[in-house]
């Protein structure tokens, strides 16, 4: 069955330097307030930025074990969690057919972050996106994309295609990284591309400012169940958002740097959200 | 047993394709003859994907084609394995302040798919795929989707392994050119059927495919049972 019909959004989980609940979240970010700090610790020696905003522990989700739910890595936690708590937000039955939802995630450097905390000779892991299915207990299509940092837009817009295209009745997609480690910072900070504000540290993600000078990595993730309005509306869901939709395109110019035309941009903007005549 | 593909919306053709390998001495020669200094530092799976979509490029299939709104779909195997092992060797070494700004750009999963965005222009959607042992069925899964959603006039989807342990360099690729089936006839269509098929599937491979696209005797089509749906590529008669 392919449908044109509204995607809405009707479950979130979420886990950032803010909070583990979306509205402790939204809370903090209404209230202007940072997670960003300076990275304190001998591995942090002699580095041009230490500026980061950390996660947390990662809250066991509700009727898990909670020896169990600590013995899984840490991205598989926090993605774990993340599922977890959209799909109990969205009361989804996924037990009813676990084949018909899906699960996209977005994973910027999955094998980079293993084989540091690892050694690359200790061979490659198995793929969280496997494990993450398993745990949820879900039996649909399961891909990984990468897309560097917009990993999370492109998640979300494969799966709206699948939902339009009929291939799932529910998919849960989003993003998480858990990548301040030495080696990543140290990369970042030979790029040239980090803050090195530490003498304010809360003021130094100001992205679109005039005197920004460079960003500020930080860890979490956020998932989200989308489904069709009539499905959902049906069982008597309440969307948090009606996902509008997507353009994607890549400005195809430099690896690390956005283009100096503008064209590629606008154009993902405008496939989707055509100008008012 | 022949299973034929969905002609429904998603209906995309392959309409042409093409394969690199190589290991050493190869591998810095296509690095050498790749554009300008792109892959000067790039992972042996981009270095062959850049070759196979050179390759791919010959086929009178796509003479006269402006690659410019295509996209750019890459599913690698564990990319970037030497590179990392080589740039951790050095940081454990020498510390923080020698670790090279190419190791994200250059060794993470979307690195193969921006190099052939920059390499050959295109300025469709470029990502990466999978990155692990389900890279074959996730990556055209995926790209079946892209193309429906996107409304591309074309896409590049490769697929590459090369040494998961970073002890020896060497890189494998496929290049397929995708077009929508409304676009054009022939190639091999390629598309997705919802339907649960099998409980335990066997994991496609690019071995598989290679097989059936080289027109191994016997293979009428090629296709991927999975616990979801079925995946296949097949031509008409």
């Amino acid at each position: 069955m392919q449908t044109d019909e509204p995607i809405w959004i009707t479950g979130v989980g979420a886990a950032t330097p803010l909070g583990m609940h979306v509205d402790l979240i939204a809370d903090a970010l209404l209230a202007g307030r940072s997670a960003v700090t300076v990275l304190e610790g001998r591995c942090w020696d002699g580095y041009t930025s230490r500026l980061a905003a950390p996660v947390g522990a990662i809250p066991t989700p509700p009727g898990w074990d909670e020896t169990l739910f600590r013995r899984l890595e840490r991205l598989e936690q926090l993605f774990v969690w993340c599922g977890a708590r959209a799909l109990v937000e969205s009361g989804l039955p996924v037990g009813s057919r676990p084949d018909r939802v899906g699960l996209i995630l977005g994973i910027g450097a999955e094998a980079l972050r293993h084989w540091e905390l690892t050694g690359v000779s200790a061979g490659p892991p198995r793929p969280v996106v496997h494990s993450v299915r398993e745990h949820l207990g879900l039996r649909g299509p399961a891909v990984v994309v990468a897309a560097a940092c917009a990993s999370g837009n492109v998640a979300l817009a494969q799966g709206r295609a699948w939902l339009r295209l009929g291939w799932v009745d529910a998919v849960l997609v989003g993003a998480a990284d858990l990548f301040l480690t030495p080696l990543a910072l140290a990369c970042f900070g030979n790029m040239r591309v980090l803050s090195r504000r530490h003498d304010r540290p809360t003021a130094a993600s100001r992205p679109f400012d005039r005197d920004r000078d460079g960003f500020v990595p930080g860890e979490g993730g956020a998932l989200f169940v989308l489904e069709p309005a009539t499905q959902a509306r049906r069982r008597g869901a309440v969307p948090y958002a009606e996902f509008a939709g997507a353009g994607l395109t890549c400005d195809a110019d430099h690896l690390v740097s956005p283009g100096a035309d503008p064209a590629p941009a606008a154009r993902a903007l405008h496939t989707r959200f055509p100008r008012p005549p | 047993v022949k299973i034929l593909c969905d002609e429904g919306r998603a209906a995309c053709r392959v309409v042409a394709w093409s394969m690199a390998e190589a290991r050493g001495a190869e591998l810095t020669a296509l690095r050498r003859a790749g554009p300008g200094s792109l892959l000067r530092h790039a992972d042996e799976q981009t270095v062959v994907a850049v070759a196979a979509i050179q390759r791919t490029l010959l086929s009178p299939n796509l003479a006269g084609l402006d690659f410019g709104g295509w996209g750019v779909i890459a599913g690698p195997c564990w990319p970037g394995a030497t590179g990392a092992a080589t740039a951790m060797r050095q940081f454990t070494r020498e510390g923080h302040r020698t670790a090279s700004p190419h190791v994200i750009p250059h060794y993470s999963l979307h690195s193969p798919a921006a190099t052939i965005s920059l390499a050959f222009r295109c300025h469709g959607p470029a990502f990466g795929v999978s990155g692990g042992p389900g890279h074959v069925e996730e990556t055209l899964l995926v790209a079946v989707a892209a193309m429906f959603a996107e409304e591309l006039p074309g896409l590049w989807i490769v697929l590459s392994d090369g040494d998961p342990t970073g002890s020896e360099s060497r890189g494998r690729a496929i290049a397929l050119a995708l077009r929508p089936a409304s676009l054009v006839q022939g190639g091999w269509r390629l598309g997705y059927d919802a339907a649960p098929a099998a409980a335990t599937p066997p994991r496609a491979t690019m071995n598989g495919l290679l097989a059936y696209l080289g027109g191994q005797p016997g293979m009428v089509s090629w296709h991927c049972r999975l616990a979801y749906g079925i995946l296949c590529l097949d031509k008409e008669d």
